[in-house]
């Protein structure tokens, strides 16, 4: 029985659709855009955090050791380190450090000349293998920096601080304008769908006549709500691909630059929340509608 | 089967539209309610049909008190009771099959049975060669048989109808208030409202005369 009156609620639901084309397409198209929004943002969202992660990562991490330890025990370190197997290892003697900021120094080098011994201590550069967020490498820092032998660990705090700072307001700002438009969508859903409640205010009066529970004069409505906001999401999952399509080569090269990061990509599961997200807004839109007709 | 205890009805600022209605109307009888526009007729079958709660009193419907019956038993109580209306209440964008099924489409009816029903009840009242038709095609007496259809669908043990007649063709009220009558004598409880002193004249039934909400008479 209950297969038979949802086939025949849905068949209603699509009829009803049918019959008032102009404020189901502005419904259908305003869900669309805000979930193309709302996609765009996620995925710009998601691009951006590999980014930074990926920024994060390539931060090496050098560790200064105690200028009294001798090249034996900065080579085992550096071996002991290497033992890891997830971090890359590189040891710097004196010699080799003070070799190098001559060349950085450039013409500028001859200063170094008045020294009597090399001031440089002996370090150990160490750079993870795979990306690492900012806590983990906050993480490995503090670690390393308990190892005998190290006297400090320098990895780019203020760096890393801005990076996950930058990252925060990136996901608070994505989640803000996700809401936002989303919320919107919902106000369009419910608006056309009391607009079609009641248009059809002297069907629902015989339908509670006739002995309709609430549920059963709610449920067309709560379908064709869901199925706009499916249709809405369908509309905007191929304004996304339609995006991808046209913009994506030019997307590879501005990308192109990070390491590892490609272009954002919509995904199945991308699509198949999108297509969650449409369903629930116009259901929970049409919800809102009804629920306020019905207590009057 | 249906009995009043002390119903009271009133709004706010205004005098009581029912006030202190005691009676009892037994399984199958047909009952005329009579009286002047204003009198409450209208309100007392709402009253029945839960489409309002008294303010005071008991109303009992096959011994359940409805005046306590929850937002969520009402369309049970309902699809018990059958309403006719003088402004007929179908809907204008379905035939007259549809419109006469409506009333089981609410209880989960399969589609077959819907029909077959419907066409049955269709035959009964004339009409089985309209069923195709939307009601904007048909007479207002044949719309209102329509509606006698709809609400007999169900094979309700109440039947209520307000001013049924009212906006017919007097031509046309003989063969209306005939289907009530057969309703009634189907074993369906029958109470119609009218202010139409003529048919309480021409069908002697009992009669339950309302004036400014009181009970005047009931013979």
């Amino acid at each position: 029985m209950i297969a038979h009156v949802f086939l025949r609620l849905s068949r209603r639901a699509a009829l009803n659709l049918w019959r008032a084309p102009l404020p189901s397409l502005v419904s259908v198209l305003t869900i669309g855009l805000s979930l193309f929004i709302g996609a765009s943002f996620v995925l710009g969202l998601f691009t951006a955090r590999a980014l930074l992660t990926s920024w994060g990562a390539q931060a090496s991490m050098t560790l200064y050791l105690d200028p009294a330890t001798t090249d034996a025990d900065g080579r085992a370190l550096a071996q002991e380190l290497r033992a890891r197997g997830d971090v890359l290892v590189r040891y710097v003697d004196p010699p080799m450090a003070l070799k190098r900021l001559r060349a950085d120094l450039g013409e500028l080098a001859t200063a170094l000349d008045g020294l009597s011994q090399n001031p440089l201590p002996p370090s150990v550069e160490v750079t993870p293998r795979e990306p690492l967020p900012g806590p983990a490498l906050r993480i490995l820092a503090a670690e390393l920096g308990q190892l005998h032998g190290v006297r400090d660990v320098e990895y780019g705090r203020e760096w890393l601080d801005k990076l996950e700072a930058l990252g925060r307001g990136l996901r608070a700002f994505a989640a803000g304008a996700l809401l936002a438009v989303l919320g919107a969508a919902l106000l369009v859903v419910a608006n056309t769908i009391r607009l079609a409640v009641y248009a059809r205010r002297d069907e629902i009066e015989i339908m509670k006549l006739v002995g309709a529970t609430d549920g059963y004069v709610r449920a067309p409505f709560l379908l064709e709500g869901a199925l706009q906001g499916l249709l809405g999401a369908g509309v905007a999952v191929a304004a996304v691909l339609s995006a991808q399509h046209w913009l994506l080569p030019y997307a590879t090269q501005a990308f192109a630059f990070a390491t590892g990061i490609g272009a954002p990509h919509l995904l199945a599961r991308h699509a198949a929340a999108i297509f969650a997200a449409g369903g629930l807004v116009g259901f929970a839109g049409s919800w809102m509608a009804v629920a306020r007709f019905l207590k009057t | 089967m249906i009995q009043l205890f002390h119903v009271k009805k009133c709004y706010p600022g205004d005098p009581p539209v029912l006030d202190d209605i005691t009676l009892k109307i037994d399984k199958g009888e047909f009952v005329w309610l009579t009286g002047p526009s204003g009198a409450g007729k209208s309100t007392l079958l709402r009253l029945l049909f839960c489409a309002e709660q008294p303010t005071s009193g008991q109303i009992l419907v096959g011994g359940k008190n409805i005046g306590r019956l929850s937002q969520t038993g009402v369309p049970y109580l309902r699809r018990n009771i059958g309403v006719v209306f003088q402004d007929f209440k179908l809907l204008e964008n379905r035939t007259v099959l549809e419109n006469v099924g409506y009333a089981l489409e609410v209880l989960g009816a399969a589609d077959s049975e819907i029909r077959e029903r419907s066409r049955k009840r269709l035959n009964q009242v004339g009409l089985s060669h309209k069923a195709m038709s939307l009601p904007r095609r048909l007479s207002g007496g044949e719309q209102q048989r329509v509606a006698i259809a709809r609400a007999l669908v169900n094979e309700p043990t109440i039947l209520l109808a307000d001013e049924p007649t009212g906006n017919l063709d007097p031509s046309l009220t003989d063969s209306i208030l005939q289907l009530l009558f057969d309703a009634n004598a189907r074993g369906t409880t029958v109470i119609v409202a009218t202010h139409d002193r003529g048919l309480l004249q021409r069908w002697h039934r009992r009669t339950i005369g309302l004036e400014k909400g009181k009970l005047v008479f009931d013979a």
